[in-house]
């Protein structure tokens, strides 16, 4: 690692711990920890609602709320997994198969501590391999030309697309929808309006705050008014956990080398687009079952199913920032958002942010870093808290967050179209959770269409001057050859989940 | 498996129809465009049409039946109180609007009382005027009928 990389280090470790920044890391992992205990709302409905609240920050702020967001969320999710068999992300439906037999056994609080140092630890493995991996980023983003940016997008796209979701054609579906709705507006080239329909708010394009909040926000909500939970838990009554903390944390020593696998795992399946978190927990969990020497216990309440999945889990965090730094290829939606959020703020990921603003790459990846191990201390010390506040009616949280997704849209421009945009997007995105479309591809695809268009472009002109031959360059033609790939191992990954499902539906008979 | 009865369009179709019906519009509007900036749009939204068309097909083609989904009615009711709070936020602005709205909600939606529905919506207002429009000094969306300070 050279000088330059560690000097960017060490000046944004110094930042994040520099009064007053350290507050910002720390309300953000409290904000993400609440928002993530709660099923129903995620802490990508969260980075939306914040966006508008930083348009006037400056952008050391904005990365340590934001990395705190992505760092903070994870782990809080498991506990509602543990406690109650709901998972507050897809993520942590792994977690819920031996963790919630572990409280139904009286042993909640082993479980939960070892999903806490599983996580704390996992994300530091994750963080550190990131860091690591840095100086070849750099080199990598700086290499790159303009068809190896479009074939990123179309791999990112196609990858997400073929992924996420149960089915590849409607994957690739949301994505086309995608990049279509992401060409109303201006022509990047001739400047001639596309598909306005008259209405003088489309001149701009499609704004994706609002698009954001709709999607996520408000969609969330409106699937937790249609669910008629009365609270958060679904359950009335605050229970008492069993259980050591202590013993759960030593678990994963007892286990360590389980946990170093299922750490790599996580890393390096949370680098590559789409395939998710989800993914990188069933496989750890898969791989945990599989190379123990008793496997009768795994479903039933054993402490190394809680573990493997928790450690990747956590992990992908720091592998999912890779493509997301290095070439603005968002890996999930969470990182979408924050490409969004980070573009609100004039900072492009990739060769810009690698080379002019590397303090502010590492001031996120500390800023993620802190938040997991606040998140993983903060949570076991406040898991009787937490079961507490599941038990709030969710009549008496709703308007508030819907009040905030609405003026949040409104405040970001002062139109009323953006408001009236994101109501359209929570229907629409709530109709898409309802009938099982994916809506990560479509998100993506609108924060990835202009890098793919202008991209485009640019080769053809290129190509054209006799300037790059696209059929030459070894990375195009790698990526090409990942993106057929992806569209065969779709297919292979919805077996995969179908597996899951069955076998979740054997061990728990829970909601998934 | 139950089956669907003949004719009966799957609910979950309808979304499938209405990107569709976009895409089609879209691509359709592409043709009013010139050569250079209709190429792109064109190849896009070709395939998605397709691949539209192509879903569309194979769910109006399955034979199962609808599976059983609870909520139509309170998800309909959510969308109508959305629809309530844009009105009122468009008329009131950007703090008094979602302040009214949550006392509205809270009284007639969660069964609170006056007094803490009242305070409550009177707070949220004041915490968004002060948060959003004070400390950062950005002025808040008017409304049509009121204006507020900020």
């Amino acid at each position: 690692m050279d000088g330059t990389i560690l000097d960017a280090a060490l000046q944004a470790l110094g930042l994040v711990f520099s009064w007053p920044y350290i507050l910002y890391p720390v309300a953000g992992t409290l904000l993400a920890m609440l928002f993530s205990a709660s099923p129903g709302l995620n802490s990508s409905g969260l980075m939306a609602l914040a966006i508008p609240l930083t348009y006037a920050w400056d952008p050391l702020a904005v990365m340590l709320l934001f990395g705190a967001f992505v760092g903070g969320a994870t782990f809080m999710g498991s506990v509602t997994a543990i406690l109650f068999n709901i998972p507050g992300k897809a993520q942590n439906a792994v977690t819920m198969l031996d963790g919630y037999p572990m409280t139904q056994q009286g042993q909640a609080r082993t479980a939960i501590g070892c999903a806490a140092a599983s996580s704390a630890l996992g994300s530091t493995f994750g963080v550190f391999l990131l860091i690591a991996l840095i100086p070849l980023m750099r080199a990598a983003a700086v290499a790159l030309g303009p068809p190896e940016y479009l074939m990123l997008a179309v791999w990112g796209l196609t990858t997400l697309a073929a992924l996420v979701g149960s089915s590849l054609v409607k994957g690739l579906a949301a994505a086309g929808l995608g990049l279509s709705l992401a060409m109303i507006g201006y022509d990047p080239r001739t400047a001639e309006l596309r598909f306005t329909f008259g209405l003088d708010y489309l001149h701009d394009g499609l704004n994706l705050v609002p698009v954001f909040l709709g999607l996520f926000a408000l969609a969330g909500v409106i699937d937790l008014i249609a669910s008629g939970r009365e609270t958060l838990s679904g359950q009335s009554r605050h229970q008492d956990l069993g259980g050591s903390v202590a013993e759960g944390v030593r678990s994963v020593f007892r286990h360590f080398g389980l946990f170093l696998r299922s750490s790599l795992i996580g890393t390096v399946i949370g680098a590559i687009p789409g395939i998710g978190s989800a993914v990188a927990g069933f496989i750890a969990y898969g791989h945990a079952s599989q190379s123990a020497r008793d496997r009768s216990r795994f479903g039933q309440g054993d402490i190394r199913g809680v573990l493997a999945p928790e450690a990747a889990n956590d992990a992908k965090d720091g592998g999912a920032l890779v493509p997301t730094l290095a070439l603005g290829i968002p890996g999930g939606t969470g990182t979408a958002v924050l490409l969004g959020a980070l573009s609100l703020h004039g900072l492009t990921p990739g060769r810009e942010m690698l080379t002019g603003n590397l303090v502010l790459v590492f001031v996120l990846i500390w800023s993620l870093f802190l938040s997991n191990w606040i998140t993983s201390l903060l949570g076991l010390a406040l898991v009787n808290p937490m079961a507490r506040l599941s038990t709030i009616r969710t009549a008496r949280l709703i308007p508030f967050i819907l009040a905030l997704a609405v003026f949040g849209a409104l405040q970001y421009r002062g139109l009323i179209g953006d408001a009236v945009c994101a109501v359209l997007f929570g229907v629409v995105g709530y109709l898409m959770k309802r009938f099982d479309w994916p809506r990560v591809p479509l998100v993506i695809a609108l924060a990835l269409a202009p890098m793919f268009e202008t991209n485009l472009h640019l080769t053809l002109r290129l190509q054209e001057l006799g300037r790059v031959d696209f059929w030459s360059r070894p990375l195009v033609l790698l990526l090409l050859a990942l993106t057929v790939v992806s569209l065969f191992l779709g297919p292979f990954l919805g077996r995969l989940r179908a597996f899951r499902a069955g076998r979740r539906g054997r061990a728990g008979g829970g909601r998934p | 498996m139950n089956r669907r009865p003949r004719g009966n369009i799957p609910t979950g179709s309808w979304l499938t129809l209405a990107f569709t019906l976009l895409a089609g519009a879209m691509l359709a509007a592409t043709f009013n465009l010139s050569r250079p900036s209709a190429w792109v749009p064109q190849a896009v939204l070709s395939v998605t049409l397709g691949l539209l068309v192509w879903q569309l097909i194979a769910e109006l083609r399955s034979q199962a039946a609808d599976a059983n989904r609870p909520g139509a009615r309170r998800a309909r009711s959510a969308v109508a109180w959305l629809g309530l709070l844009l009105v009122v936020t468009w008329l009131l602005g950007a703090a008094a609007g979602p302040a009214v709205f949550c006392l509205c909600w809270l009284h007639w939606h969660a069964g609170e009382r006056w007094p803490p529905s009242l305070a409550i919506g009177a707070v949220l207002g004041l915490a968004l005027w002060l948060l959003f429009s004070v400390l950062p000094g950005v002025p808040l969306y008017p409304g049509a009928m009121l204006r507020l300070p900020g």
